[in-house]
């Protein structure tokens, strides 16, 4: 993968990150109210952090032959901070997709208690999703200020 | 009440991401614990991607956990949700700990 290329691909995934941040928050804020429904607020930012996710696994491999050492060796904190960086992104995206698969089942359920019960684990999910996302987002932005391919 | 499996899937599915994102933060917190990392200032990487390595492993146990969970919801469907629901704290818990304290 080319430098520019792999460049280009590491601001979009910045980027996209920080609206992940804002994406994921909007379920985490609105889903308070279990009988609120936002199929299309959940699809989107569920999306949204998946893509990115799937962005930064494709710059890891060279982020890790290019970058990884380079900054351990002149900012050992900035390296660790990358490490709990992608971390956290496993949390952050795997509890935006168990958020989204609750709330999108909510509706197929006919019995109330199991209905709630989803309501309040997707509002859950995202609340957790959207916090590790802003840890992750501005570990993020520390790194990247310091070095980028 | 006997519900369809299209409806069993979604606690099954739910309990496979939680089982992925449990596995990995325990295999990272016990290689850090208990087999200590290379410094990465020194090592400039092996061919195996450990962060993949990792997902992976915990994608093959989540795999195993499937089966068991729908089973599970075929006798006590109610029961198994809750269980899903109960353990997405502990799991949240789980990987922002090792997420913060054991990089």
């Amino acid at each position: 993968m080319s430098v520019a290329l792999l460049r280009i691909l590491e601001h979009i995934h910045g980027h996209l990150g920080w609206l992940c941040v804002a994406a994921l928050l909007h379920p985490a804020i609105i889903l308070r109210n279990p009988k609120r429904r936002a199929r299309l607020s959940v699809s989107l930012a569920t999306l949204l952090a998946v893509v990115a996710g799937l962005m930064g696994g494709t710059i890891y491999p060279e982020y890790r032959i290019r970058l990884k050492q380079a900054i351990f060796i002149n900012a050992p904190r900035l390296g660790w901070c990358f490490e709990r960086k992608e971390h956290l992104a496993v949390g952050a995206i795997g509890f935006a997709l168990i958020g989204c698969i609750a709330h999108l089942s909510v509706k197929s359920f006919e019995d109330e208690g199991t209905r709630e019960l989803l309501a309040k684990t997707a509002h859950r999910a995202y609340v957790v999703s959207s916090a590790l996302a802003l840890i992750l987002a501005v570990l993020g932005v520390a790194v990247a200020s310091y070095s980028t391919f | 009440m006997i519900h369809s499996w299209a409806k069993r899937a979604v606690p099954t599915a739910m309990a496979v991401i939680l089982f992925v994102v449990a596995t990995y933060a325990v295999l990272r917190a016990y290689e850090a614990v208990f087999k200590g990392t290379p410094n990465p200032a020194l090592v400039i990487g092996s061919s195996k991607i450990a962060m993949f390595w990792r997902l992976g492993v915990g994608g093959y146990v989540a795999g195993m956990v499937a089966v068991l969970v729908f089973f599970a919801t075929a006798r006590r469907f109610d029961l198994t949700l809750k269980a899903v629901a109960l353990a997405l704290p502990i799991v949240a818990a789980l990987i922002t700990i090792q997420g913060i304290f054991l990089p």
